[in-house]
């Protein structure tokens, strides 16, 4: 039936068809890479976290001075707890929480953060043995803040504070 | 054996086809090589699969966002409206996806009609119907979830149409209201259904739809008909591309609607989405038991004998005939009546004027800065004025009857007087709560080794912290705290 003539040229038309294949297969895969690379990008940027300071009316910053009392009226050799309202900004709310800190009036009036450095337990002050311990994970902290004992490798975070008209205010 | 070679030198892609059922369902969903104009009349199927999973990723995306709660979700969704970024987007194709979803099944069944191919084919014809009342009822229970006012009257009106359906009305009604008012209860009805229990009804009938579809004992792999398939696959993407790219352009440029809060919806003039004017245009001339009986009897008598008709007349030209007209007279009813909505919309000064200050209001909605919710969990927030009493005598306001050993233990995470303190548990009715109910063993095991009792890490062992003596006095003060 084929002659040895034809043979050469029947070969090209079924490379070229081939080749047309080849490139019109190329379409779906174009088509496919295209939608899924606007929605992946468009994704991307939907689910990226919106950071605090853009989203709301009334931007609450990071850190604002909060009052904690007469700085005359904190005296005492223990550290005083006090718990402040603080406000955030946090997606679609903004939330008013409970915020605990402690003065250390033996201490020049210091604020440390009641926040444990090693995984985020409120620390308390144990009256017995003038420290402070972290409930979860055993840490103790000296009076001043100071790293004692535990798996904590940090000291408690002291705050900014200043003295205005007498009061004592820190930034948390 | 030449063709065992050729398969060996292609790609990934054909490797992975010939080693899954690629080819089977593929061959099940297109059993049949065909050319030209009906073979592009085959894409519906590629495109309603397309679309259903774009409502699938759209919806997943808006769920990391959304919260399903009256007091939460209008804010949430206008979060994502003006605040996240590609958000009104996102959102904008999952509603106008919603609108096009059974317009593509429409066309889909259509061109089952067209190619005459439902009578050999009335399971994948049967299942064209059940997707198409599926795609229907997910998009109205959809309506409640931004709880603006068109969400009220929306759900209003569900309920409304609910409680007067014969026999079985209360009963519907009040399970869809899930309380004796429309309430936040009643947006999480409306929530499962739209979220979890119409798309599962829809991937569940999906894949039976594969399951059963053509009797296929095996795929046809000849060369002719993978070389169609692969055609097909391209018509599909061509489509699909098309599609995809003016459903994005129009929600780039056209906002999903989002109305006042449920709150405000007082003086609001709400309108359905166009899928559904249809619905709403039978709602103005009727009441009562009959508009019940035409809101759900309607669709019902239409999808029903479109399922029915086929299976007992059999493949018979009558079938096409009864089917054809069954199907035309449902769209030009469907048709007559949107058409007879616009129509009233527009020419009603009054009317006209209200859905252009809504449309207004709506704009300046979206040009205005986002309002967060306010949460207050702070108790000193509810009590500045006293703040300095609290620093200095923290003593003062425990009751004397706490053990000592309790105060300065357990004090600081459970409370002064075991009330709790967030995100520590209060102590109160351990011993008489049901779902606590715990005996003295267990309150001492508690105190000893919390982490036996899959109570959280963050509460430590006080086995050797406490004495014996301590513990019970702690134990004996706890079962006081009722």
């Amino acid at each position: 039936m084929l002659s040895g003539v034809e043979r050469p040229r029947e070969k090209t038309v079924e490379v070229i068809e081939k080749d047309r294949r080849k490139l019109l297969s190329l379409i779906p895969l174009a088509v496919f890479g295209a939608i899924a690379a606007s929605f992946g990008s468009a994704t991307k940027k939907f689910l990226t976290p919106v950071a605090a300071a853009a989203e709301s009316a009334e931007p609450v910053a990071a850190g604002s001075w909060k009052s904690i009392g007469a700085l005359s009226g904190i005296v005492g050799e223990d550290p005083v707890e006090c718990t402040l309202s603080v406000e955030r900004s946090a997606g679609w709310t903004k939330t008013v929480e409970d915020a605990t800190v402690f003065v250390l009036p033996k201490h020049e009036h210091k604020v440390l953060s009641s926040v444990c450095p090693h995984e985020g337990c409120p620390v308390i002050w144990d009256k017995d043995s003038k420290n402070f311990l972290c409930p979860c994970h055993d840490s103790y902290f000296s009076d001043s803040g100071e790293k004692l004992s535990g798996p904590a490798t940090q000291n408690l975070v002291e705050l900014e504070t200043r003295v205005a008209e007498g009061e004592l205010q820190v930034k948390i | 054996m030449a063709a065992e070679l050729e398969t060996n030198r292609t790609s990934w892609g054909d490797w992975i086809a010939d080693n899954t059922e690629f080819h089977a369902i593929t061959h099940r969903l297109a059993e049949a090589p065909e050319t030209s104009l009906r073979a592009w009349l085959r894409t519906t199927a590629g495109v309603v699969a397309f679309l259903m999973a774009l409502q699938i990723v759209t919806g997943i995306l808006l769920a990391f966002h959304y919260v399903p709660a009256a007091d939460s979700a209008y804010t949430t969704v206008a979060y994502v409206e003006q605040v996240v970024s590609g958000g009104s987007w996102i959102r904008s194709l999952h509603y106008h996806t919603s609108v096009a979803l059974p317009i593509a099944f429409v066309a889909h069944l259509a061109q089952f009609i067209i190619r005459d191919s439902f009578r050999t084919n009335r399971i994948a014809w049967s299942f064209g119907v059940i997707f198409l009342g599926l795609a229907l009822a997910a998009g109205a229970t959809g309506y409640a979830l931004p709880w603006d006012a068109r969400s009220l009257n929306g759900v209003n009106v569900a309920v409304s149409l609910a409680g007067n359906a014969p026999v079985v009305g209360p009963a519907f009604a009040s399970w869809l209201r899930n309380g004796d008012a429309i309430s936040t209860m009643t947006l999480s009805r409306f929530f499962a259904l739209h979220v979890f229990v119409f798309p599962a009804l829809f991937l569940i009938a999906a894949a039976a739809r594969l399951f059963f579809v053509g009797n296929a004992k095996g795929a046809d792999n000849t060369r002719h008909s993978r070389e169609w398939r692969r055609e097909q696959l391209i018509r599909n993407a061509v489509v699909i591309g098309v599609i995809f790219a003016v459903l994005g352009f129009f929600s780039a440029v056209t906002y999903a609607p989002l109305a006042v809060p449920a709150t405000d919806s007082a003086s609001f003039l709400p309108r359905p989405g166009p899928q559904f004017l249809w619905l709403f245009e039978m709602q103005k001339y009727t009441d009562g038991p009959l508009a019940a009986l035409l809101a759900f009897g309607l669709p019902g008598l239409f999808f029903g004998s479109l399922i029915v008709i086929p299976q007992i007349l059999g493949n018979r030209v009558t079938t096409r005939l009864a089917v054809a007209a069954i199907f035309v007279a449902g769209l030009l009813t469907v048709a007559s009546l949107t058409a007879a909505a616009y129509l009233q919309d527009a020419n009603d000064p009054k009317i006209a004027g209200q859905l252009a200050r809504q449309e207004k209001d709506e704009t300046e909605f979206r040009a205005s800065v986002f309002k967060p919710k306010l949460i207050k969990t702070g108790k000193a927030d509810r009590q500045p004025e006293t703040q300095a009493a609290v620093v200095s005598d923290s003593n003062a306001t425990s009751p004397a009857s706490v053990p000592e050993a309790y105060v300065s233990n357990c004090a600081k995470c459970h409370g002064a007087g075991g009330e709790g303190k967030r995100p520590f548990p209060e102590l109160h009715g351990l011993t008489t709560r049901d779902e606590e109910r715990r005996s003295d063993d267990d309150l001492l095991g508690i105190i000893n080794d919390p982490g036996s009792f899959g109570l959280s890490s963050k509460m430590p062992s006080y086995e050797h912290k406490l004495t014996d003596e301590q513990k019970q006095e702690i134990i004996n003060w706890l079962k006081a705290l009722n």
